[in-house]
């Protein structure tokens, strides 16, 4: 056993070296290094950012980065494509050797996964040396996001059931209404919230982290048509004493003592920002949006998210760090991209693996970009079909089939999208280490491990004449 | 111990993308190979040595028949640790030094590495090597270089059964001369050698058997000496014969020679001579063209 597992070892690490020194000796990493130094040095000059400090950080974290990223993912991939038949007949040594064809695909993806990381390391080197030099103090600041309460969302959703509508006899009917509800919030549908009605986000207890820390409150809803302008409101944030399941918003002593009070105008853009002392949370914190509607008492209603319209964060540890925390999520993407392109060399020749893989990985990455959840409502399944004609057996099939198809997708991207390290950097927004690192173990560990054996199989399957 | 290759009856046809079948390389053949035993695959370009050698160490999937590694399919990594393998040209990493060449085989073979590099030294020693090559890329190395290194690698781990694929091929007449030595070497030490080649002297100096494939067929097989042997003929020796008595010697086949030594054998063409021969054969039987038999239209190849 001892032996076995030593002799694979061998194996994995003599495939490692080769894959190592076939990349970096030949002009492939160099030329892709110098690529991506041109990208690091000369794009962050040439954007234009909007003039706010935000804005300069998308340019820089969030494009930049977004670019060096596919190119490099893109090299990545297509060096996994050429690694097996770049070989050519060469490649037979290693077919009649005794090492295991596991041994050789995981040795090759590591050496890959360790150059592309290596070269990631330098890029974000070069990018925060950028953010040093071309962004405001305040861009370089990132904010660590405070999820409300374990509960709230439960709680939000049979309130607003209580407003809706009258209740079902039914009690599993009503269930299901109630659970519909849930869906959409957690799914951060935009929700109406009529005039004279509240959305209330619940925060658990949280002590500050350090003296003087302050809480940021963001908050922004869109009018029915979709604009930003036409809704006048009352936003509010109440430090809490009591338990805070008040039935109605205008019960606020309820909520406990209040602590900000912010008017949002029609004439403006419906977006508010606020700070509060952290330690107003140290209870637990409500925040309480009502639509007032007009000053007749008529209106429309707003439309408000669950996750998009309201944030509150708490400061972060600065830029550097946060790239740091990114990493683990960016590595999973690369180690995945080595494990595709690797696994579709071992089956085709260069250009049908280049062509099949770059392919796949465009369908996946436009098809999940949506962040997933789980719990959220299933796609709608869109029907194509001439008005005349009703769906038959082989057109639910198809659809069934198809929306497995995304459904297993999108499940098994989950990890790496709900991360989002990119779009969190780019909002400077702190990444979130255990999501972080769960993407990096599931999505770019373990599911490398699944194309390993299907590559491994299709090499041990594959004739070399 | 389990014969180390054995097979038997292997057929294979290669085919285009969409199956269609192309050439019929090699059509039923049997070999064996047992310890200390050279066995050359002789033949000419095409005849489909490289198809045989091929399926032999599972690099292609025979269409039938039957291939055994020490007891064992070549699918078998088992079956495959104790076989080294020098490949046609070509067949090295140009980026790699010999000496990394050396280390790269040893880890898939899951050698340890602890006297690796004296083992490595060792090994592009004995096939001749010059010191000084031991670090080049082989991309700066000569042809003959990058073979001997490969030869080095099919060494390593002391394999039981070793396949050259025209091993000197790209060899200078010293090189050719050294490769000789060490498949005689190889033999003597008990390794089962399988070659292929054609070039009739490599083969007939070192090979204990050789089998003549003509168009993906075995056209003659067997030990050399009985091969050439002339069974049609029939040689007289006469050792320390006067000039004057020849005539009458002549005259008088077969009459006592006077006492005279006299040796009776049957004289041995010469290996060219009885490979052009089983050529001819082969070339007025079927109307093959040396090489594989392509496959006829009926096939739908075009
Ligand atoms: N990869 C291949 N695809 C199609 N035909 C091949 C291939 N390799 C060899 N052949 C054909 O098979 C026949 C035997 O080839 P090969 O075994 O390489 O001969 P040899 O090694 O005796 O010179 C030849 O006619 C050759 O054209
Ligand atoms: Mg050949």
């Amino acid at each position: 056993m001892k032996r076995t597992v030593a002799v694979f070892a061998r194996a994995a690490a003599a495939s490692f070296a080769l894959q190592w020194r076939s990349l970096s000796r030949s002009h492939f990493a160099a030329a892709l290094l110098a690529l991506l130094a041109a990208v690091v040095a000369v794009l962050p000059a040439q954007l234009r950012p909007d003039g706010t400090a935000g804005g300069a950080r998308h340019m820089i974290a969030g494009w930049t980065l977004g670019v060096t990223m596919a190119l490099l993912g893109g090299a990545t991939l297509w060096a996994g494509c050429a690694s097996v038949p770049g070989e050519g007949r060469r490649f037979a040594a290693v077919r009649v050797s005794p090492a295991r064809s596991m041994a050789v695909f995981v040795g090759r993806w590591l050496a890959l996964v360790a150059l592309s990381s290596a070269i990631l390391a330098l890029c974000l080197c070069g990018l925060w040396v950028q953010a040093r030099v071309r962004l405001p103090r305040a861009a370089l600041e990132t904010r660590a996001v405070i999820e409300p309460a374990e509960g709230a969302l439960d709680e939000e959703a049979k309130r607003i059931r209580v407003w809706a509508a009258a209740p079902e006899t039914d009690p599993a009917r009503e269930e299901a209404v109630v659970e519909s509800i849930r869906r959409d919030l957690r799914s951060d549908a935009l929700l109406p919230v009529p005039p004279g009605v509240a959305r209330i986000w619940r925060f658990a207890p949280r002590a500050p982290r350090r003296d003087g820390e302050t809480l940021r409150v963001s908050f922004r809803c869109l009018s029915p048509y979709g604009s930003a302008a036409g809704v006048n409101g009352m936003l509010a944030a109440y430090s809490a004493t009591g338990n805070g399941d008040a039935a109605s918003p205008t019960d606020a002593a309820a909520f406990g003592r209040r602590v900000a009070l912010v008017r949002l105008d029609a004439s403006q853009d419906s977006s508010s920002e606020f700070e509060i002392p952290a330690a107003a949370a140290e209870c637990g914190l409500v925040v309480v949006f009502s639509n007032a509607g007009l000053r007749d008492g008529t209106g429309a209603s707003a439309l408000v998210g669950w996750r998009s319209s309201l944030r509150a964060t708490s400061p972060g540890e600065g830029l550097a760090v946060n790239l740091l925390r990114a990493v683990p999520a960016l590595v999973a993407v690369l180690s995945l991209l080595a494990a595709v392109g690797l696994a579709a060399g071992c089956a085709f020749s260069f250009p049908v693996a280049a062509f099949a893989a770059t392919a796949a990985v465009a369908m996946v990455w436009l098809g999940s970009s949506d962040a997933y959840d789980p719990n959220a409502a299933p796609d709608e399944v869109v029907h194509v079909h001439a008005a005349s004609r009703e769906p038959n057996a082989v057109d639910r099939a198809v659809e069934k089939a198809a929306s497995g198809i995304g459904g297993t997708l999108r499940a098994v991207m989950a990890p790496i999208s709900r991360a989002n390290a990119s779009e969190k950097l780019a909002d400077g927004i702190v990444v979130g280490m255990p999501g972080a690192l769960w993407a990096l173990t599931a999505d770019g560990v373990a599911l490398p491990l699944a194309f390993a054996l299907a590559g491994a199989a299709a090499l041990r399957r594959r004739e070399f004449p | 111990m389990k014969i180390p290759l054995f097979a038997e009856n292997l057929r294979k046809t290669y085919r285009d993308f969409w199956g269609r079948p192309r050439t019929e390389a090699v059509r039923g053949i049997s070999l064996a190979v047992r310890p200390g035993e050279v066995v050359g695959l002789l033949g000419p370009n095409g005849s489909g040595k490289s198809t045989t050698i091929k399926m032999v160490l599972g690099l292609l999937r025979p269409d039938g028949g039957k291939v055994e590694l020490f007891g064992l399919p070549p699918s078998e990594p088992a079956a495959r640790r104790h076989v080294g393998y020098l490949p046609e040209l070509p067949d090295q990493h140009r980026f790699l030094t010999p000496r990394e060449t050396l280390a790269y085989h040893a880890g898939l073979m899951g050698l340890p590495s602890s006297g690796a590099d004296a083992r490595a030294e060792a090994l592009l020693d004995r096939v001749g090597l010059a010191r000084a090559a031991f670090d080049k890329p082989l991309s700066e190395c000569s042809k003959g270089m990058a073979r001997r290194a490969g030869l080095a690698a099919a060494l390593l781990g002391d394999p039981q059964l070793v396949v050259l694929d025209e091993p000197t091929s790209g060899l200078d007449p010293v090189g050719r001369h050294e490769v000789k030595e060490l498949i005689c070497e190889l033999s003597r030490d008990g390794k089962a050698v399988l070659l292929s080649s054609h070039l009739l002297s490599e083969v007939q100096d070192v090979c204990t058997r050789v089998a003549i494939m003509v168009a993906g067929l075995v056209r003659a097989e067997g030990n050399l000496s009985g091969l050439l042997e002339r069974r049609d003929a029939v040689r007289f020796t006469v050792s320390g014969l006067p000039p004057e008595k020849e005539a009458d010697c002549r005259a008088a086949l077969g009459v006592a020679s006077g006492g005279l030594d006299v040796a009776v054998d049957h004289p041995a063409a010469t290996l060219e001579e009885y490979f052009l021969e089983v050529l001819r054969a082969a070339r007025e039987e079927g109307g093959a063209e040396g090489g594989a038999a392509a496959v006829a239209d009926g096939g739908g190849a075009r």
